[in-house]
């Protein structure tokens, strides 16, 4: 008998938490990040959660598959649901330079990625700890080369895109810099701030989130900054170096146009948004806005330019 | 000072404090499962702190941060997995307690090591950060790369008994972690064409393996219980704790200060904080032959350890903008979407939104006594009661859930039970997990350390002094020969006054 | 001869990861190849030790006895578990293989009354489990392909 009873009430009080969680869980977004919690995909992508419950009064879930650069996620997006509810970071160059460079280790193709939005870039920069005797680009130039070699920059991994920028450099200004590659941005701000190398090969965001710890000299892309003014960029210097990290989303391949259409018009409104904007930018993040159905032509360009990138850089033929 | 007693209050508003509570209660559930870990824990949260103001958001997320990190020591006592990476020291002696009938001593010491440990790291937090912060600048591969090696030294004080497959163990350690890509160089390493590997072990499956998997298939195949009910099943113990904390007043300082200063180095984390400080509790301990058979100092060593990280860890994030622990990288970025900027201004223009978080952590570590000592009681009586026909396939649906979650992905599930049943075949094979924890994730400390020092002198012309003339280096180059040396030294020195006196 | 067949057994293991470690190390860059390089002459000379230890003396290994059939019955479901997972899906699979650990740990003496309650309880906690993971938690725990269109 008195079994019974804990076995009654084990059964209700299951029965009442099966129905909160039901309750709980109304219609969503999953927003999967190739990546681990922190980075610029995660930070850009926790901005949008909020403006995406605000907008259409729906939440926006994320979740983290990260690997292998985000090859791990990339691989598996074509088996998750195609009705709209799942959607995923995608990565340029990564998911141009993946593939191109290793078709077997990306373990997908550019194709498979069913990419329907790009909102944000963050360009590529060069940073020097506040204190360093290297007040501009000019004087960073002038100490390498004079000293080939011994120019040491920090970035995050090899042939990453802190790596290719001191690569384009050395190529465009004809100089000799020694690329020290760390594990992650923060361990490689942590040198740059420690004095250890003489500067940095990172992003824009970087420059903001180090304050006035650190000095931007200066910043690959088209136009200066809001959040930068003074700093040139290296098109200004006289290098011809455009080159950062844009960061968008993929659908399945399977899903249906009108679908991708909706969740592409869904970004864009947040993209418009006044305070998105000025919190993006604020954070060193410049925003763009390629749509669905201008993304396949962006793409077609960046192949173009990453293709080129690569041969002179003898990782393809 | 008026405006320190403002925060102070601030902190203490309803707000705040039922943030404290249910943070708390939140992490110390997460963390006690094996395969959600503190840094999920806290991106879980992230977006309930979107309507937050900056301080009270600091305060939740800081709460589940220490409430994970105290949590992962539960099922690190009970079923020999950690919760969170931060407990695997405490596997060592804490299981051992609870098998011999002191689970509910172990629980209690857990929490009140975490509390003391918490305290500590918040203390220097609050008084020391912008000079730790500078400390931890001065920390370069070159340091990093000899800190490994000491770390490594503590593989003969973790042996026990088999010195030579100790450091097979260690070695097995340090080539698991060289799988993946290397960070210099961006070869794909030792893989063997297993596209899964391609991104290194994941640490979290692989304790779970390692350590839950041979406790399974032990208690499956033997008869008896699971943990020996203890003879007070009622009180918890809390005078005993209480006076075997006291007793141990300068090791749980001890282990507390090197949890912070671990914290305060970006990359190393919980995990190597409880190890370390095990290792060091064990090599200086009276009882040292009693470690791992159920003492309390090294429950107490790791457990100190690694709640300090917590405060610890905040202090790069907070001065440099630089994560301490993968936890404080999730908080950067919620940080950044309040629109808060890191660094020295925080410190004082934004000196109210800093000082009311500190204040809100010490009080969410204070609240983590009682509560976790009173759930605590609880988990251990369930535990104890549960009949090993149900507690055998729930704790191995946790494993299955637990590693699941990790990456959202089976691939991650079936690594755990492949490496565990590796680990089961070494455990009877002489091979202890401490030494392969160990080396793994000291590995790419070491090598990193080690390929980026080389790099840079190369690049300075000055290679050998880059790695031996730096003055931190050399002081770590003399602990760690004092540590290898002194006890031959020792018993030599002894041997001979002995002889003298015969 | 062979004094200590697992120690023997365990350093030809070892030496043979090694040789992996080696070769692989070949094609690997310079500063990639370093440490794999350093470890696997250590590993080779540490196995070499116990090798010839494995002549000389044993040191015995505490290892209570264990039964064979429980070991060999558990690990089967636990891989039958994870293989199903994502093919019949969380909760169908998980409540097959839970009940069937149950029944395998089972005292030879448990009654059916008991047997019962426990695959309740476990149902139960299966559940709970499952609704807590995906909804508080947003892991999406595996529907099951099987039944996917």
């Amino acid at each position: 008998m008195i079994k019974l009873k804990s076995i009654i009430s084990k059964i209700i009080a299951s029965s009442i938490i099966l129905i909160m969680s039901i309750a709980y869980a109304n219609a969503q977004l999953t927003n999967i990040i190739p990546f681990g919690p922190g980075g610029e995909s995660d930070v850009t992508a926790r901005l949008q959660q909020k403006y995406y419950k605000e907008m259409f009064n729906e939440d926006m879930v994320i979740q983290y598959k990260p690997g292998g650069g985000g090859a791990v996620a990339w691989q598996t997006l074509n088996s998750e649901k195609n009705d709209g509810s799942v959607i995923m970071g995608a990565n340029l160059p990564h998911i141009i330079m993946q593939p191109m460079a290793n078709k077997e280790k990306a373990g997908y193709t550019t194709s498979d990625l069913n990419v329907f939005n790009f909102f944000h870039y963050t360009p590529d920069a060069i940073l020097v700890e506040a204190s360093s005797p290297h007040k501009t680009f000019k004087d960073l130039v002038a100490f390498a080369k004079k000293n080939p070699g011994k120019l040491t920059l920090s970035g995050s991994g090899t042939y990453s895109a802190n790596h290719l920028l001191t690569i384009q450099l050395e190529q465009k200004a004809g100089i000799k810099t020694t690329y020290v590659p760390f594990k992650g941005t923060g361990a490689a701000n942590q040198a740059l701030l420690g004095k250890q190398v003489e500067g940095s090969a990172g992003y824009s965001t970087i420059g903001i989130q180090l304050g006035d710890k650190a000095r931007v000299l200066a910043i690959a892309s088209d136009k200066r900054l809001p959040a930068f003014p003074n700093v040139p960029t290296l098109k200004e210097l006289g290098y011809d170096i455009v080159s950062g990290a844009y960061r968008g989303y993929a659908l399945p391949k399977s899903t249906s146009t009108a679908t991708k259409k909706k969740l592409s018009d869904r970004l864009m409104k947040i993209n418009a948004d006044k305070n998105f904007i000025k919190t993006m930018e604020d954070g060193g993040y410049v925003v763009v806005n390629i749509g669905h159905d201008q993304v396949n032509k962006f793409m077609a360009e960046q192949k173009k330019i990453n293709e080129s990138i690569a041969k002179s850089l003898g990782l393809i033929k | 000072m008026t405006s320190l007693f403002a925060d102070f209050l601030s902190s203490l508003s309803l707000l705040n404090v039922s943030l404290a509570f249910m943070g708390v209660l939140a992490g110390i559930i997460i963390g006690a499962l094996p395969g959600l870990s503190a840094t999920m824990a806290v991106a879980v949260l992230v977006p309930f702190t979107f309507s937050l103001n900056p301080s009270s958001a600091l305060i939740v997320l800081g709460a589940v941060y220490t409430g994970a990190i105290f949590g992962g020591s539960w099922s690190a006592i009970l079923i020999n997995t950690p919760g969170t990476p931060s407990a695997v020291a405490t596997t060592f002696d804490g299981y051992a307690m609870a098998k011999n009938g002191n689970g509910d001593l172990a629980m209690s010491i857990s929490c009140m090591s975490s509390f003391v440990g918490g305290i500590v790291g918040v203390i220097c937090l609050a008084l020391f950060a912008p000079p730790l912060a500078s400390i931890s600048l001065a920390f370069g591969p070159t340091e990093y790369f000899w800190l490994a090696i000491l770390g490594l030294t503590l593989i003969s004080t973790l042996a026990e008994g088999d010195n030579i497959k100790s450091l097979i163990g260690a070695c097995f350690g340090l080539f698991l972690s060289m799988i993946g890509i290397s960070v210099v160089g961006g070869d794909m390493r030792l893989t063997g064409n297993i596209s899964f590997l391609n991104s290194g072990i994941e640490i979290v499956s692989a304790m779970i393996g390692l350590f839950c998997i041979p406790v399974i298939l032990d208690l499956t195949s033997l008869k008896g219980k699971h943990l020996t009910e203890s003879d007070a099943p009622k009180s918890l113990r809390l005078v005993e704790a209480f006076s075997i904390m006291f007793k141990n007043k300068f090791e749980s300082l001890k282990g507390s200060l090197i949890g912070t200063f671990i914290g305060i180095l970006p990359g190393a984390g919980g995990s190597i904080a409880s190890i370390v400080s095990y290792g060091e509790a064990k090599r200086t301990s009276k009882k040292k032959d009693n470690f791992g058979k159920g003492e309390p100092e090294g429950l107490i060593a790791s457990e100190t350890a690694n709640n300090a990280t917590v405060g610890g860890g905040f202090i790069p994030t907070l001065c440099l903008g630089i994560p301490g622990t993968p936890p404080d990288a999730v908080i950067l970025g919620a940080l950044l979407i309040q629109g808060i900027k890191t660094g020295d201004t925080l410190f004082t223009q934004q000196s109210d939104i800093v000082y009311t978080f500190i204040f809100g952590l010490a009080l969410a570590t204070i609240i983590m006594l009682p509560l976790g000592l009173v759930m605590g009681r609880y988990a251990y009586k369930f535990i104890i009661r549960v009949p090993k026909e149900i507690l055998i396939p729930s704790i191995i649906f946790l494993t299955i859930i637990g590693s699941y979650s990790i990456q959202n992905s089976i691939l991650n599930v079936y690594f755990m039970f492949f490496f565990g049943l590796i680990g089961w075949v070494l455990n009877r094979a002489g091979f202890k997990a401490s030494p392969i924890v160990l080396g793994l994730v000291l590995g790419g400390i070491a090598e990193q350390g080690f390929v980026q020092a080389y790099i840079i002198g190369n690049a300075q012309d000055a290679i050998l002094a880059n790695f031996f003339a730096r003055p931190i280096s050399a002081a770590i180059i003399f602990m760690i020969l004092i540590g290898l040396f002194y006890p031959i030294f020792k018993d030599k020195f002894f041997k001979k006054k002995e002889l003298i006196h015969d | 001869m062979i004094k200590d067949k697992i120690s023997f057994l365990s350093s030809i293991i070892f030496f043979a990861l090694s040789a992996f470690i080696y070769l692989d190390s070949s094609r690997l860059s310079d500063f990639a190849a370093v440490f794999p390089i350093t470890i696997g002459t250590i590993l080779v000379f540490l196995s070499i030790l116990l090798l010839v230890r494995s002549f000389k003396f044993e040191i015995k290994i505490n290892n209570e006895s264990v039964s064979k059939l429980k070991i060999f019955l558990l690990i089967i479901v636990f891989f039958g578990w994870i293989y199903f997972l994502e093919r019949s899906g969380f909760i169908i699979t998980s409540l097959i293989a839970f009940n069937t650990l149950v029944l395998i740990n089972c005292e030879s003496n448990a009654s059916l009354k008991q047997k019962i309650f426990f695959m309740m309880a476990g149902t139960f906690f299966i559940v709970c489990l499952y609704f807590g993971f995906k909804n508080l938690l947003q892991v999406p725990l595996p529907d099951g392909l099987w039944f996917r269109d």
